[in-house]
Formats: C-alpha cells, structure tokens, sequence
C-alpha cells in the first residue's frame, strides 16, 4: 500500500462537457465534481429573485440513499453561504458530485462499537472542497473561498488537551477511527462579502434593498461558515477546537507559543499577512495553487 | 510544454484586490466595475470569480479576466443564434451556451426589412445577431442590423458553413480583445511592444489571434465570431472548412508561435 500523504491533489476542468468540474484524490480517497449553470430551469423551479441550487451527490457503488441525502443538506450547508445567487435570477446551478472511491476516509463511525454504525462526516472535507473547485471553475459567482478542516480528539493518549485534538489527521487513518468525537470546520476566506440582499425573502425584501445596513449578515473574513460536529466532547473541547483551528486557518502554526492564551482573546495577524489573513489551511492553499494553475493555463496564448 | 504559471494578479472570490483603484481624475468621475467584480456601497469592490484583475487608468476601468463555458448575455455583444420557431413578430432563437433557452429576434430587425419584405428564416437556421436587449431578469433580444444606420454591418443569416465550439475567453479573443489587453499592457509597461517587422520578441506579448492571421494567409474562408463561444467558418470546400475550425478550436491554449506552426502542420495533415 502506498504511504498516506497529508497533501491532496486536485485537476480542474477534467470533465470538458460540464461548465466546471474538478477532481480531487487524497490518498485513495477519490472525488469528482461537476458543475452546471446558471442555466435553465424548469418553471416550477424558479426563484423569482435568485438562482436555486441543486446538489447532487452519487455514492460510489449503487443508488444515492438516505446517506448521500443527509451528505447533500449539508454540503448545501457550506455552499449555499458563499454562492451570490442574486447574480442569475431564475436560474439553476447544478453541483453533482460523484464519489469515486471512498478508502481510508471510510464511512466508520465515530467512536462506534458496532462496526456496522457509519457516518460520511470524514468524507465533508473532500466533498466541500471538490465542489467549491468545481464551482470556481465554472466562473459561478462566489463570495468568498473556503477553507475547510477536520479535526478529531483522540483523548486515549494523553492528558493534554492540545495533543489530543489533531487537525486533518489524514495521514494516520487510526486517528480517524479511534477518535471519541470528529468536527468539520469551514472558514470563510473573503475579506468582506457583499450581501447576497436582493435574494432575501420576505417583507424586509424592499427596505433590504435600501441600504448596506444588512452587510454583516453575510460571511465575512474568517466567519466560521460551517460546522458539523460527531461524537461525545464537552463545551471546552469544542471551544479550543475552534480556537485551534482558528489559529490554523490564519497560518498561525504555534501550538507552543502562548498555549495558555485566552480563547477570546483577539489573535495578532503576522507582519506581511494584512493583506490576505485568512486561507492559510491546508484546504485553502490547494484551491489557490490549482486555481492559479488553471487561469495561468488560460493565459497561455499571451506567450 | 512549460508549467502554467499564476498570473502576477490572481484573485479569487473574496480577495482583497491586489491593486489599487484607479484614482479618480476629477470630483464625482465615474469607474466602470467590469464583470467578475462586486461592488459593496459605500467603497468595497470585490472579485467574486477566480482569473486576472486587470485595471486601466486611463479609462477608469476595472475587470476580471477569466475564462468560462455559461455565456451571460450583455448589451451589444455579437452572437451566433440558432432559430427554433416564428411567430407572428418574432423568430424564437437559441443562444447555445447561454443561461437562457429563448431570445426574440423581431422580424423587421434586419435591413430593409417591411410588413412584406422580411427575410424568410426557418427553424434550425443560424443568424449572426447583435444583443438589443439583456437584463438578468428577462429573455434577451437580438436584433440583425444597427438601429442607428439600419445597415446590416454584417450582422444576419449565417448560410453554409460549419459551427465550432470554443471557450467565452477564445471567442473574446477571436473578436480582437487580446489585442486591446496587449496594447493597455504595452502602455502600462507590463509587456514589451513587438518589433515592427513582426518577428517575435522576447516579453511581448501575443494578440491570440496568431491562428487567424495564419490561417488568412494561407487559406480563403469566411469567419464569424460570437462571443457565446460559436464560431462559424466558411469556404469554398468543406476541406478548408473543417481545417480552419479545427485550428481554432485546438488552438485554445497554445502559444502564438505553437499556434502559427498548428496550422502549419494541420494545412499539410488536410492536403490543403
């Protein structure tokens, strides 16, 4: 068996009918998306005021059950925040995502005795990223990227807290299985977004309109976008898992440096990283590095 | 082959922009804020798709580039339409590639067009059209001619030939916006101007339209760009036609010069 690598890899554009799509493998874990839209809708269908999303997702062997359907509301859960559906009123954009090949994510549990308990929470990250990739690369209009994280606590080892959380523990899929409780974390990367206003519904539709006043009801920079939490922990656990992870998202490594520091306390950016202080996981550098490789690819005629 | 390096000014949705605005030249001037860019009142402006900030002074202008598949109708924008049906006022034409299915292209929106005298278009026809009409919220219209000289300025029914499929950023580049970018570049000194007697220097920049210039030269055809990503060429026999389309179409992400030796070797491939 091949060494498990703690870096995934990801090609755009690899479906060449869809308007984006995008793989992703990490180890043997192998996911594909694709992308249409703003397109068509069927009449019954339609917003009147935004573009409605569809999420699709097809597991690896045999028809999509109520397993994939719960993995679809919450991925709908991730996307649904950062995609601007006001730009394309009337309009459908369509994710389907095709779990290839599942491997040491596997469906296991978190913290079961019984074998045959199963959950697709490890699979969210790869889910997330895949279609965001997707949707990049259909030039959908997002507002913002995300970075997403998994963490496991593994408490069996040791008495600090700190060492028992472990933040996208791929290489290692015994943490995966052992863990008492799993927690998927998505960031909002975007320095402020716009308000997705016109798409609100309700009586506030008009008075929405009239003002920026509703800015802030959109993710902003380093807005925790999503979670999804399994298992058994305590408030503290969560609350240093967020901190934790917080601290990753921001390209803040240390663990050792000011460990006994406050949970609230206002996390000090590094010099240099003004510009840019969020997206700094491991999720987030992919997207960049493959974007960036794919516009660089469409600039090519210039040479 | 050379690996795809990141443009100097990637953004990707959320970004801060990594230079600044334009400065306004007089109290109250305007700035265009182009596609791929969101603007939050009072004074935020952000990408909200991934590709190259590009920003011209001197027109105050500020855009994304980037490339795609889904065409979004816009004002004036050329493109190829497939006619579906007629009614009594209308044909019901399809934009391929676009968000909508339907666009009206009236019957008197072509030259010299009367009650009695309108051109017969039947369904599975294709029109070179220009966009009279486009809003998110609503169907766009096409119209054949310009309504300021009602001269068809080229612009009408597309008879013979073939239709190809390209990308939105090929199809803006086939209409010539590779060289309107090379020019701001050249004045923005971000690439170096090319040598009058067209070789090739190093650091300028190619207008992508190197396959058509190539092309031309040798071959005689007939081309028709519309920026929903149809291409549609025309010539004397359908040799040279399929050999021009297949040029363009596989010429998307080549170099200039690697897109002057394609055709080369495709001309030879075809006989030609």
């Amino acid at each position: 068996m091949a060494p498990l690598s703690p870096h995934p890899t990801a090609t755009l554009s690899c479906l060449h009918r869809a308007d984006g799509s995008a793989s992703f493998t990490h180890n043997s874990t192998q996911i594909l998306a694709s992308v249409n839209g703003p397109m068509e809708i069927r009449a019954r269908d339609e917003h009147y005021s935004k573009a409605v999303l569809e999420i699709i997702i097809r597991p690896s062997i045999g028809v999509a059950t109520y397993r994939e359907k719960y993995l679809e509301s919450r991925l709908r859960g991730a996307l649904e925040p950062i995609v601007l559906k006001s730009m394309a009123p009337r309009t459908l954009i369509q994710v389907v995502v095709q779990i290839v090949q599942v491997g040491e994510l596997g469906m296991k549990k978190v913290g079961a005795t019984n074998a045959n308990e199963y959950t697709p929470l490890l699979l969210l990250p790869s889910l997330i990223t895949t279609s965001l990739l997707a949707l990049l690369d259909a030039s959908v209009p997002l507002t913002s990227t995300l970075d997403t994280f998994l963490v496991t606590v593994n408490p069996s080892n040791t008495d600090d807290l700190d060492s028992q959380i472990h933040i996208n523990p791929y290489t290692s899929p015994p943490l995966l299985y052992t863990s008492t409780s799993a927690h998927v974390l998505v960031y909002s990367t975007s320095i402020s977004s716009p308000p997705d206003w016109r798409s609100r519904e309700g009586p506030y539709h008009l008075t929405d309109e009239a003002g920026p006043e509703t800015i802030n009801d959109s993710p902003q920079q380093g807005d925790l976008v999503f979670v999804e939490s399994e298992g058994r922990f305590s408030w503290e656990v969560w609350e240093r898992v967020e901190w934790l992870v917080r601290r990753e998202c921001m390209g803040l490594s240390g663990k050792e440096d000011d460990v006994n520091m406050d949970v609230d306390e206002e996390i000090v950016v590094r010099e240099g990283d003004e510009g840019r202080k969020w997206g700094k996981g491991m999720m987030a550098r992919l997207v960049r590095e493959v974007v960036g490789k794919k516009v660089g690819r469409e600039l090519r005629w210039r040479k | 082959m050379f690996a795809d390096e990141p443009p100097e000014n990637l953004v990707l949705p959320g970004d801060t922009l990594p230079i600044p605005l334009p400065a306004p030249t007089a109290k109250g001037a305007a700035m265009k804020v182009g596609p791929g860019l969101a603007h939050i009142p009072p004074d935020t402006i952000i990408p909200v798709i991934a590709g190259e900030l590009n920003v011209d002074e001197k027109k105050r202008m500020i855009w994304v580039e980037s490339d795609g598949k889904r065409y979004t109708p816009h004002l004036h924008d050329p493109v190829i339409a497939i006619i579906n049906r007629s009614s009594s006022d209308f044909y019901h034409c399809t934009i391929p590639h676009s968000r909508s299915t339907t666009a009206l292209l009236p019957h008197l929106a072509f030259e010299n067009a009367t009650k009695k005298t309108r051109p017969q278009l039947n369904p599975g026809c294709v029109v070179y059209a220009r966009i009279s009409l486009a809003s998110k919220h609503m169907d766009p219209e096409l119209e054949c001619f310009d309504a300021a000289t009602s001269k068809a300025g080229g612009f009408g029914e597309l008879k013979g030939g073939m239709l190809f499929d390209v990308s939105l950023g090929m199809a803006r580049r086939l209409l010539g916006d590779g060289k309107k970018l090379r020019q701001l570049k050249i004045r923005q000194g971000l690439v170096r101007a090319e040598g009058e007697t067209g070789k090739k220097v190093k650091g300028a920049m190619c207008s992508g339209l190197e396959v058509v210039e190539e092309l031309g030269q040798r071959l005689g055809f007939e081309i028709a760009v519309g920026r929903n990503g149809k291409v549609w060429v025309d010539s004397e026999d359908v040799r040279t036609t399929l050999c021009c389309g297949r040029c363009i179409v596989e010429s998307e992400f080549l170099t200039g010069e690697e897109q002057r030796r394609l055709v080369r070797e495709k001309i030879k491939e075809f006989g030609l």
